[in-house]
């Protein structure tokens, strides 16, 4: 359990107040929430409840599980000095050694790194994950705190009560609807700076994650019917 | 046939074994239920895996059921969830987008796997066919049978 695990249940029906102010009344023309609701295409009480699902560990575990792998891959033998002579046993060898690489060789260029680098990327994923989560749950902190919660909370600014389906004319009605504007920006920042590293992920993982070939050594083929073999005294 | 090839040779299939069972297992975790029994290795049965020892958490974390279920939807389900391809607006095209990245990903691992297991079948196939030129030269001469 995280700090959002314990911060999500709190703020919830705060959030979810802020969200009807904000539908019914408005915001301020030049308020960022504006813009922000266009960037993240959701509103705050729908980002909340989805960055709270998610379950980095769940990647964690499945990286884990794909990481585990590579050692099948190292463990999986090709004998290479055999008692093989001429040009097909030559051949052979050349393939054992080259295989062997491509199958275990340090770095992502092997195929026992690919597992591990499709790993990696997993990882990236919680990480991308859990630091959004981390940050929402700072910001639902701050809003919890704020005077704006306050404002929403009590539905008025002190002077007169206003309810979500009133419409905003008046002082109090203007406060409230900036308080639940403010609240919903700071959540959307989150959603936003999320939605800014996220996209980078893709990208800088594009290159270790494509399929591996394999490079056939240079002088081997297949050993083939009719290619010579020296039979040893 | 000569000992040390035929030995070779068995290695080599137990290696490409090995490949075949793990890119059955890449391939349902990018998805694919049809892959389910496609980790047979050299064509032996299901039961065959299950002796070999590879271990159960890997495996349920890759989506075969159990403990971690990924539910009736297999592992493509619990993958795009996990990703966040049910999120909201662009969050939810976020998650689609790093779910796919990652299913194009396992898919290719499991291709890799694939492949190199049929490549050291070929290669235990050259063995053997050595193995077998090497006892047909050390047999000794049949008689002919002409007295």
């Amino acid at each position: 359990m995280d700090a959002l695990d314990r911060l999500e249940p709190v703020a919830r029906e705060l959030v979810h107040r802020a969200d009807e102010y904000l539908a019914q009344q408005g915001a301020p023309a030049d308020h960022p929430v504006w813009t922000l609701l266009r960037r993240v295409g959701a509103v705050p009480s729908d980002a909340v409840c989805f960055v709270a699902g998610q379950r980095p560990d769940r990647l964690r575990h499945l990286g884990d599980a794909i990481r585990e792998h590579t050692a099948g891959y190292h463990a999986a033998s090709i004998p290479t000095a055999l008692d093989w002579a001429g040009s097909a046993g030559t051949a052979y060898a050349a393939q054992a050694a080259a295989l062997a690489a491509h199958q275990g060789g340090d770095g992502p260029d092997s195929l026992a790194g690919r597992l591990v680098e499709t790993a990696g990327y997993l990882d990236a994923v919680a990480d991308w994950q859990q630091g959004t989560r981390d940050q929402l749950a700072r910001a639902l902190a701050d809003i919890l705190t704020s005077a704006q919660a306050v404002v929403v909370r009590l539905g008025s600014d002190g002077a007169r009560p206003v309810g979500p389906s009133e419409g905003s004319a008046g002082a109090s009605g203007r406060a409230v609807a900036l308080a639940a504007a403010d609240i919903g920006a700071r959540i959307l920042e989150v959603a936003a700076r999320a939605l800014e590293v996220g996209a980078d992920i893709g990208p800088a993982w594009a290159d270790r994650l494509t399929e591996l070939s394999y490079v056939e050594p240079i002088e081997a083929g297949p050993a083939r019917a009719g290619q010579t073999i020296d039979v040893r005294p | 046939m000569n000992g040390t090839l035929a030995d070779a040779a068995a290695t080599l299939r137990r290696s490409g074994g090995q490949f075949r069972w793990t890119a059955g297992e890449l391939a349902r975790a990018a998805g694919d239920p049809g892959s389910r029994n496609a980790g047979q290795p050299d064509g032996r049965g299901a039961s065959e895996s299950a002796e070999r020892g590879h271990d159960e958490p890997a495996r349920l974390a890759l989506g075969t059921g159990g403990a971690e279920g990924f539910g009736t939807g297999g592992a493509e389900a619990f993958g795009a969830e996990a990703f966040g391809a049910d999120g909201p607006g662009r969050l939810g095209e976020l998650g689609s987008e790093l779910h796919r990245r990652w299913q194009d990903a396992i898919a290719a691992r499991a291709r890799e796997a694939r492949a190199q297991a049929d490549r050291l079948s070929e290669a235990a196939d050259a063995v053997d066919r050595a193995g077998r030129a090497y006892a047909e030269i050390d047999r000794p001469p049949r008689p002919t049978g002409n007295r």
